[in-house]
């Protein structure tokens, strides 16, 4: 049954916790009212990792995530995946919604927004998702992330989002291009050492991912845009997947990033347009609810991000 | 929570009435001023870029009723350049909440060939202005002002519509090429000088700039709106 909140009733969109949707799990109160098994289970690693239960409207976006993920049918494409928003801690936010846990390395509770995620400092921090480049099949993959804050500044060399691959043969990797002596466009390693980049410049905030379902060409979607460039694939490197940094091929982090994100995933190939929907809809459900204290799920995607971007500015609606 | 609850619906019913009415995606520029606590919400765009406030000054923006002019130099820029639409392809539209001053432009540019503005005449309820052309039309006169959507919008070289205080017109009218590669004001008209006319002594709370549209469905969303906004203040 899915999953839906579509009345206007108010009761419904305060999203407040509600007892008679909760139970008590050992001394602590916990959610159980997410109807899908996987949203459940997440959820409450989440709740434990944080050491407190999460707000309904958050449990309800990640709920409505999940659930139309598999209603798409993408969702058995993501194999690792982390939600870096809506979690009360950095702990909870680096609990993985599928896969393995990533390591932190150097992230502090001060890197965290509930809101707009994790930003690395362009000089130490990453995540290792500890999914190898070659898990996925060489021409059955994806890489995305959600962006709040593009990477800036003149780093002197390009800054990577996520990455398995040092630029070698079958790197696999979202990054900002750089030419001295600016950054440049969002640009592609999509599983081949051949840079693909046809998006604005300076990019947006928002989705940034690639696919490869075949041999001789991949998509990838940047901005809003899905773009298919033909380029032959190239077996997979082994490397660990790093996030906000570059495997130099070794397993050591270069090319970090400052931009801030709130979602990665890493996985078999997909409808990037599909995920970008899902994906831009929890971020912002998500921002939405600690904003303004509302249950996002019945409003147009429009309107919640309009409020975002009203908050984010400074306004208020109290 | 009930104010914010109140405000926020009233701008989902907005925007998915205008999905449904099939404007949303002529509506290239727009902020809703109105219903946010401050200047900065107010001026975060519904759709388009971000405007650029000249000599604003928070005191002039009310949550119920908007922006008022000072009648001098206060106004927007939209940064939405006069000529990133087709000379028969624009919608111009505002909301004005309250009348004062003497006359000014809700939104407008001037060029050198032709012009485009919404002008009111708080002191005897005129309403007129040019549409991409060089003939002054009259939109509305002598009826007594209330709060009203005001605009015009152009699909044809020889007519354009206009509506104000809940009316529509038609107007015959030859649309005159121009480039103008200056930004739409708002709250007052910018001229291919760089300087303003007609600043704004009056209140507006909305503006949409884009590709043409049936204005009386978007007056009706507008309207809709400000009214859900008026409500939901204290």
């Amino acid at each position: 049954m899915p999953f839906r909140r579509t009345s206007i009733d108010s009761d419904q969109r305060t999203g407040f916790y509600s007892p008679k949707r909760s139970r008590v799990v050992g001394s602590r109160i916990a959610h159980s009212i997410s109807p899908d098994p996987d949203a459940e289970a997440y959820l409450l690693a989440v709740e434990a990792a944080d050491g407190e239960a999460l707000e309904a409207g958050v449990v309800n976006a990640v709920t409505d995530f999940v659930v139309g993920c598999k209603s798409d049918g993408i969702w058995d494409a993501v194999k690792a995946s982390c939600i870096l928003a809506g979690a009360r801690t950095l702990a909870g936010a680096l609990v993985p919604l599928v896969g393995t846990a990533p390591t932190n390395n150097n992230f502090v509770s001060g890197d965290y927004s509930r809101t707009t995620g994790l930003v690395g400092d362009g000089s130490t921090k990453y995540l290792d998702s500890n999914r190898a480049g070659n898990a996925d099949p060489q021409d059955n993959a994806h890489l995305s992330v959600y962006i709040t804050a593009i990477s800036s500044g003149n780093p002197g060399a390009a800054p990577y989002y996520i990455s398995s691959g040092a630029f070698g043969v079958g790197s696999k990797a979202l990054f900002r291009a750089y030419q001295t002596p600016d950054l440049l466009a969002h640009s592609v390693l999509p599983t081949a050492n051949t840079i693909s980049f046809l998006g604005p410049n300076p990019p947006l905030n928002g989705f940034f991912g690639y696919s490869r379902s075949l041999a001789a060409s991949f998509t990838y979607r940047d901005s809003g845009t899905t773009y298919t460039p033909s380029t032959t694939s190239q077996v997979p490197t082994s490397d660990n997947t790093f996030v906000l940094a570059r495997n130099n091929g070794s397993n050591v982090a270069e090319r970090y990033s400052n931009a801030r994100i709130s979602f990665y995933s890493i996985g078999e190939s997909l409808d990037l347009t599909l995920l970008d929907n899902r994906v831009t809809r929890l971020v912002n459900e998500i921002e939405f609810f600690l904003n303004t204290g509302l249950d996002g799920g019945g409003y147009n995607i429009n309107t919640l991000k309009y409020v975002n971007a009203g908050y984010a500015a400074g306004g208020s609606l109290s | 929570m009930t104010q914010v609850l109140s405000l926020v619906n009233a701008f989902d019913a907005f925007i998915v009435g205008c999905i449904d009415d099939g404007t949303w995606d002529s509506i290239n520029a727009s902020c809703i001023m109105a219903g946010w606590s401050n200047l900065s919400g107010a001026l975060t765009p519904l759709a388009g870029p971000q405007p650029s406030g000249f000599n604003l000054a928070s005191g002039e923006y009310s949550r119920a009723s908007g922006l008022k002019g000072d009648g001098a130099s206060m106004y927007l820029s939209s940064n939405v350049k006069a000529n990133a639409f087709n000379i028969s392809g624009l919608h111009m539209a505002s909301f004005i909440s309250l009348s004062g001053g003497s006359f000014g432009d809700a939104l407008g540019y001037q060029g050198n060939d032709s012009l485009a503005l919404l002008r009111y005449y708080s002191t005897n309820n005129i309403f007129n202005g040019y549409m991409n052309d060089t003939t002054l039309t009259f939109y509305s006169s002598g009826v007594a002002f209330t709060p009203t959507f005001y605009g015009f919008s152009r699909n044809s070289n020889t007519s354009y519509t206009s509506r104000v205080l809940s009316s529509g017109i038609t107007h015959t009218t030859t649309a005159i090429p121009n480039t103008p590669s200056f930004n739409i004001g708002v709250g007052a008209t910018i001229l291919n000088t760089g300087l303003i006319t007609a600043p704004i002594s009056y209140a507006i709370s909305f503006y949409s700039i884009g590709t043409p549209l049936n204005l009386s469905l978007l007056d009706n969303r507008v309207t809709v709106l400000m009214s859900g906004i008026q409500n939901a203040i204290p």
